[in-house]
């Protein structure tokens, strides 16, 4: 637009429009900061495709390829991954007849001569000796008579055969059928040869009831401390000791917290409750070793104080306005806490508890000093009383992704298992996070009043 | 969040002024054929889906001081802020209407916004320094555009804090914290930080509401200095202060502009029966 | 009254509400006070000095003299070998004579003219005064009589003959002991300047169970007759002449010669002139302790030499430990000894190199020897009785010297930190410095914190400052669910994924952030000049959304053509090449790995802390400074970032406490070596996952359990240091706005 005489006494305008000066370095910081952003993003997105899609993959029913390599060996496998190098990595089953007793191959791709999918062959899951890959031609009395891709005949006892499955008769649904058949064993059986095979039942519940003994144990301490501090506390040198405290025990590590749950709940406590209180003769330790009483306390005083800052928060939300009208209608301060305010600070506390719940499930180091233990032989449930064993040793999803990925003596077989399991460790935490992040959301929007 | 730019003519709305200079009677130091430097015409204003603003129409005078006056949430603080558009940096306002700085739509898309601020400054209702030195908050804006000499910036600073009628007190810690000022000396601070820009129009966003009687009266003061070499448009709640320091009065009222007239006028012949109610107290 | 009764009941309940309230807020600060106070309680016992408890002695009769003595681990029967080969075993609660042996089977008139105990005990060398020259194996053992009484007997001793030939030689300096099926010997004849080195190997028939010795005898001439002698492991030995010279020698792999060592000592010290007195080696025979006229100790041990060649290495020595030095005695577990005076004695470590405190010697001892539990410290007088003196040792091997200090090991080239603190042996020497834990834990963290704290705080200023409305809430939720993300998870895929992965691609890893961040800065620069209406559709909110998918297809085209780039550059791998050229050694779990896989764990963490600090800043400012016409990067960093600054000091140092406590990423991702390195193509051992790795397997209650405890304090104090300075930053931050 056309610029009129300015006045006198006022400075020269520059015209309204853009584009006079283009602030380069400006464009340059924003888009600096947005690529943080982006690639922040980028990396997430891709970490969560990675793990949840290898996690699926892993229940996924590939087809049975039939390989013949140059030198007449013929293999049915299914295939894993393919290298820049020109391999192939295959598993081909059948561990205990192959050589070396390995059930994976890798092979340049030019060795092999010819593929085929052969319609009639099966996958066999088996209790010891993980999958058989070959063609079953009866079930006999004494045990399943099948032949080995290159049709020798052998004979699987009975009891060793868990289920079989052809899968290369399978179509789409069929497979999709297979997948959560498979998901759900993963979910519900019990980890056989070692934790290479099978499924994570047992690490489930020993999570389970870890999380749930936590809960039971920090619940009342982290609200009360909470309580505290905003409602009885006023600003003194000891309020702000408690704040201090609070705010370091989050940063304390929890490695530190394993050290002194073992030093002082294991070896200390639980010596006592043996000796002293139990009367086990000194070479006896039942309390005096890592367990799941032990395990949960430790968890407890680390997630202290997630509680205590979720509940806060909570407390906040609820209006000074509604609090004084429970006073001034003559309750007592307790009358006015139980009936009015605890009520009205229930999401805070909610928050705080599936926050300490999503930590006790994802941490491990302080776990494996306390009573987690690659493989339990037992549940720490049963039907015998007091049905609940406080002092036996539980496995753990985020332990077991340790003890199986980094403690088996062949990781390419497991692999797939761990990416399963970490895709089921990491979902249960997403979501309780993502749970917990909403409701959080929602406290503070109260707090800001809108 | 693209403002929709309807050029559209004067109609015959509520609260309409009739610019018309014949009628009007001049104070002393204000040139009879006062042009408008700013001119209004139908702006609605939303937060989201509420309405703030129904069709607002409204001349600034140049070189006069414009008092926006109305009841707390009358909508004159939005009505203000649309001037620089500061609401911009609220999420989910929507605005229809023009507002005209010496003739060009500043709701134009091709408009940029930081040359319309730095042409239109803004001193807002709590004192808010940056908490860095006396010095560098006068020198903020000059800095931004890197245009002056350190001689030429230091001059700039301290006129305008002569401007501000601040020089005095503060020409011996000009290095100290803003924050170490009181509440009063703040907002003079903020208002020299304003001028340091030398933008055509001033707009103050109850700029007294936060400070006491004294500093009060210092601020009015300043406001009268002003008055004539730029363009002043300021909301108050306070009707002495308007009827004080303001050439031009307009009176909101739930969003729409009530009645605006030379602030004699508003104030001792209102056209308006709200106006009159509001003005001698009848609510508000 | 009713009513009262009831107002009374209330108030009751709601002072006891607020005592149990009170309580828990008091529990905090108790929980985290006793936190701390425990690993103190754990640790501090490190710091007890060995004592000698000279008042609850107890003297005991052990009968007659003879050449030497000892006691069973129970203190409660002692032995002592005649001159005429009679092992004599007496009860020491009551002074029976439990048994009499004659393992030697010595001719007419032969008598033991020299004898000498192995530092482990249970090995005996005896020298004859016809010149032959034995080993004799036996221990001690307890049998339960009817009554459960515990009563001693002698195991059916093993006498080799290593020297048979009766020319009656006078052996008077001798030392021998057994490595498995090799039997060692080292001996001197006196006035000659020889020294003898036998090797003895037992051969046992399958069949019959028949044994058979072969011995092999060396010898090397000296410069002066031998004063003492002393056998070092696997056949070395070391010598001391009157004249006041100590030699080192070493038979060769084939025990053709026995080579001397050549001689060196620690920077600052000088072997000193007096004459040897006394030579003998510690337990694990890895070094010697030297005896001279003049009232000086000295601690030598051989360590290697680039050629492979040992050399003789004085590592300490002290000058006049005690009042007329005479002998020194060994722990037979560690490597622990006593300097013995005339009339006193002084407990020592030679690790550390440290000398405690004093404790009297009854004048005229015959010998000195600590029982085989460490309890008791056991003095044979002149009398023929033994005295029983409880002893406390406590941990003299942990010091801060071995945490915190280079120490010359032995075995080892050179001083150094080492952290490896059990070994496949008994008498293996603990090696507990906590530097190469510490450098690790700081390398970790830096590699962390390195690509971590740029993104989270620009991304944090970008969330604060340029988003808007939802895009902001999603974006800072989405960042709040990624710091959930499970260490283990994130380890488990630095080790099976990213570790393998990079391997062949670490020029592309490392130039990913520089090509990402030129790419946004070219566009931010393009988006700068575009006409002001294009600029406002791509608005600084929407450029995040425009970087994503550029950035997925330039890291997916950097990270695919890695091993390319690299080949056509380099000839080779990256990690190849520095190793040809630079000879930087690679290690496949590294720092970098690391520092990825825990970056991401440190990252989101600082995002949220770092975006509220942004957030914090009162809303006031940034519209003072839009209004005074900054454009909104000018308003970001000028007038938003200054006052945020403590808030986002603090963001990154609690950053750096979650990266400096990070456990199981660095557990799983880096092959938990514990080197002294800052290179990042090698791993490293953090102070957390050292506590994961061995506090399971260390015994309760000993050094190393305590000193793990103490890793623990030390790792406590680093993080409460960094989140109270973090918290005090903030706070003073929070005051000056």
């Amino acid at each position: 637009m056309a610029d009129r005489p300015s006045p006198a006494g006022a400075p020269p305008r520059s015209p309204l429009l853009g584009g006079t000066r283009p602030d380069v370095s400006g464009g340059m910081g924003i888009y600096l900061t947005a690529a943080a952003v982006a690639g922040l993003m980028l990396a997430a997105v891709l970490f969560f495709a990675l793990i949840f899609s290898r996690g699926a993959a892993a229940f996924w029913p590939k087809p049975l390829e039939e390989w013949t390599l140059d030198d007449g060996t013929v293999l049915l496998v299914q295939p894993v991954e393919e290298y820049d190098t020109g391999d192939v990595r295959a598993r081909t089953g059948n561990r205990e007849f192959m050589p070396g007793r390995e059930d994976h191959v890798r092979i340049p791709a030019s060795r092999i001569v010819s593929r085929r999918v052969p319609e009639d062959a099966v996958w066999i899951e088996r209790r010891e000796y993980g999958p058989f890959h070959g063609y079953l031609d009866e079930v006999a009395a004494d045990g399943y008579h099948v032949r080995l891709p290159d049709g020798a005949p052998e004979v699987l006892a009975a009891d060793q055969v868990l289920r079989v499955e052809p899968i290369n008769r399978f179509g789409a649904f069929g497979r999709l059928g297979l997948w959560f058949r498979n998901v759900f064993r993963f979910l519900s059986e019990e980890p056989r040869e070692s934790n290479t095979d099978g499924g994570v039942f047992p690490a489930l519940i020993g999570t389970s009831l870890l999380v749930l003994l936590m809960s039971i144990l920090v619940m009342p301490f982290g609200v009360l401390a909470a309580v505290y501090l905003n409602e009885y506390a006023k600003d003194t040198w000891f309020v702000r000791l408690v704040r201090i405290s609070v705010n370091n025990l989050a940063g304390v590590p929890s490695i530190v917290f394993g050290v002194f749950g073992l030093g002082f709940f294991v070896y200390g406590l639980g010596d006592f409750v043996d000796h002293s209180l139990l009367g086990l003769p000194s070479n006896e330790t039942r309390f005096g070793t890592g367990g799941l009483l032990w395990a949960s306390l430790t968890m407890a005083l680390l997630t202290v104080p997630v509680v205590v800052v979720a509940t806060e928060e909570g407390l906040r939300a609820v209006p000074r306005e509604r609090r004084e009208g429970a006073l001034a209608l003559g309750a007592t301060r307790w009358e006015a806490l139980r009936h009015v305010i605890l009520p009205g600070a229930k999401p805070g506390i909610l928050t705080g508890l599936i926050l300490a719940v999503a930590r006790a499930a994802g941490e491990v180091a302080p776990l494996m000093l306390t009573g987690v233990v690659g493989l339990a032989p037992e549940l720490p449930v049963d039907g015998e009383f007091p049905f609940l064993h406080l002092e036996k040793k539980v496995m753990h999803l985020g332990f077991h992704i340790y003890t199986v990925g980094f403690q088996s003596p062949n990781v390419e077989a497991v692999e797939p298992l761990v990416y399963a399991t970490a895709a089921l460790l990491l979902l249960l935490i997403l979501v309780l996070n993502l749970t917990a992040i909403r409701m959080r959301a929602r406290v503070r929007r109260r707090l800001e009043g809108r | 969040m693209t403002p929709t730019a309807v050029m559209s003519e004067p109609t015959s709305h509520l609260g309409r002024i009739a610019v018309d200079s014949a009628n009007r009677r001049a104070p002393v130091e204000v040139a009879d054929e006062a042009e408008p430097i700013v001119r209004v015409r139908n702006l609605d204003f939303w937060y989201g889906d509420t309405q703030a603003l129904f069709g607002v129409d409204l001349d600034v005078p140049k070189g006069q001081v414009t008092a926006l006056i109305g009841p707390s949430g009358c909508g004159k603080s939005t009505f203000l802020r649309c001037l620089d558009r500061m609401n911009d940096t609220i999420d989910g306002v929507r605005i229809s209407g023009t507002v005209e700085l010496d003739g060009q739509d500043v709701y134009d898309p091709r408009v940029d916004v930081v040359e319309l601020r730095r042409r239109v400054g803004m001193v807002f209702q709590r004192p808010n320094p940056f908490p860095m030195s006396i010095y560098d908050n006068v020198a903020f804006g000059p800095r931004l555009r890197k245009e002056l000499g350190r001689k030429e910036l230091d001059d700039l600073v301290e006129k305008c804090l002569r401007s501000a009628a601040l020089w005095d007190e503060t020409r011996d810690r000009l290095d100290q914290s803003a924050l170490g000022l009181s509440g009063g000396q703040q907002q003079r601070l903020c208002i020299a930080r304003a001028l340091a820009n030398q933008p055509e129009v001033l707009l103050l966003d109850e700029p007294c509401s936060a400070l006491d009687p004294n500093a009060t009266a210092k601020i009015e003061d300043l406001i009268f200095e002003l008055r004539g070499r730029y363009t002043i448009v300021m909301v108050t709640h306070n009707m002495q202060q308007a009827a004080r320091v303001s050439d031009v009065t307009a009176f909101f009222l739930k969003g729409r502009l009530v009645e605006a007239d030379r602030t004699e006028v508003v104030f001792t012949r209102p056209s308006k029966e709200e106006t009159e109610n509001y003005i001698t107290g009848r609510f508000g | 009254m009713a009513r009262r009764a009831s107002d009374r009941r209330r108030n009751r309940r709601d002072r006891l509400a607020a005592g149990i309230v009170r309580l828990g807020g008091a529990g905090v600060v108790l929980a985290v006070a006793f936190l701390a106070a425990f690993l103190v309680r754990e640790a501090l016992p490190l710091a007890a000095r060995p004592e000698i408890h000279d008042d609850r002695a107890r003297v005991a009769p052990l009968g007659g003299d003879g050449l030497l003595f000892g006691v069973d681990p129970f203190v409660e029967a002692g032995w002592r070998l005649t001159a005429e080969g009679v092992l004599v075993l007496r009860d020491l609660r009551d002074g029976a004579t439990l048994a009499e042996a004659r393992p030697f089977d010595l001719a007419a008139g032969e008598r033991l003219v020299a004898a000498r105990l192995a530092p482990s005990g249970g090995v005996v060398a005896a020298a004859t005064s016809t010149g032959r020259v034995a080993l004799a194996e036996f221990r001690v053992v307890p049998e339960y009589g009817d009554d459960l009484a515990r009563t001693y007997r002698f195991s059916e001793a093993k006498v080799r003959w290593l020297r048979d030939e009766a020319d009656g030689a006078p052996i008077t300096r001798l030392d021998g002991d057994v490595e498995d099926d090799r039997l060692w010997l080292a001996y001197a004849v006196e006035g000659e300047a020889r020294v003898h080195l036998v090797r003895g190997r037992l051969k046992t028939n399958r069949l019959t169970g028949a044994e058979r010795l072969s011995v092999k005898d060396l010898a090397a001439d000296l410069p002066a007759p031998a004063a003492d002698l002393a056998l070092l492991d696997h056949g070395g030995l070391v010598v001391g002449l009157s004249d006041g010279a100590v030699l080192g020698f070493k038979p060769d792999r084939r025990f053709r010669t026995l080579d001397a060592m050549p001689t060196t000592a620690a920077s600052g010290l000088e072997p000193g002139s007096g004459g040897v007195l006394a030579v003998r080696s510690l337990v694990g025979r890895g070094s010697v302790l030297v005896v001279r006229v003049g009232d000086v100790l000295e601690h030598h041990l051989p360590r290697p030499r680039e050629d492979a060649t040992l050399e003789l290495y004085l590592a300490h020595a002290w000058e006049a430990p005690v009042r007329g030095l005479r002998d020194v005695a060994v722990s037979p577990r560690q490597r622990v000894f006593f300097a013995l005076g005339e009339d006193e004695l002084r407990i020592g470590q030679s690790t550390a190199g440290r000398l405690y405190g004093r404790s009297p010697l009854a004048p005229g001892w015959r010998g000195v020897l600590l029982a085989p539990r460490e309890d008791v410290l056991a003095v044979w007088q002149g009398d023929g009785a033994v005295r029983l003196e409880p002893v406390e040792l406590h941990y003299p091997g942990f010091t801060w010297e071995t945490w915190f200090t280079r120490i010359q090991y032995e075995g080892l080239p050179e001083p150094a930190y080492v952290w490896q603190s059990t070994g496949g042996t008994e008498s293996y020497e603990p090696k507990v410095s906590l530097v190469p834990l510490v450098v690790g834990t700081l390398k970790g963290a830096l590699w962390a914190l390195l690509p971590s704290i740029p993104i989270a705080l620009l991304g944090a200023l970008y969330c604060a400052r340029f988003l808007r409305g939802r895009a902001r809430e999603a974006v800072k939720s989405f960042v709040e669910l990624l710091a959930g993300i499970p260490s283990v998870v994130l380890g488990f895929l630095g080790a099976l994924y990213l570790a393998p992965k990079m391997n062949d691609r670490y020029l592309s890893v490392l130039l990913l952030p520089l090509v990402l961040a030129l790419a946004a800065l070219l566009l931010g620069a393009l988006w700068a000049r575009l006409p002001i209406q294009w600029r406002r559709r791509f608005h600084g909110g929407r450029a995040a959304w425009l970087l994503l998918p550029l950035f997925f297809l330039l890291a997916d085209f950097l990270l695919r053509s890695g091993p390319g780039l690299e080949g056509w550059l380099l000839g080779e791998p990256l990690t190849a090449w520095l190793r040809d050229r630079f000879e930087v050694p690679f290690e496949q779990r590294n720092a970098l790995v690391v520092g990825l896989a825990m970056g991401f764990a440190v990252t989101p963490l600082v995002f949220t802390l770092a975006e509220d600090a942004f957030r914090n800043v009162p809303r006031d400012l940034s519209e003072a400074s839009l209004a005074l016409g900054a454009t909104e990067w000018q308003t970001a960093v000028r007038v938003v970032v200054p006052p945020a600054l403590p808030g986002v000091v603090a963001a990154s140092m609690i950053g750096l406490g979650r990266a400096v406590g990070e456990t199981m990423i660095v557990l799983m991702a880096t092959g938990n070596t514990p080197i002294t390195s800052w290179n990042p193509f090698r791993g490293f051992r953090t102070l957390s996952a050292n506590l994961a790795v061995e506090l399971p397997e260390a015994e309760k209650g000993a050094g190393l359990y305590r000193t793990l405890f103490l890793s623990a304090l030390l790792l406590f104090a680093m993080t409460f240091v960094v989140n109270l300075a973090a918290e005090w930053v903030r706070v003073r931050g929070r005051k000056k706005l």
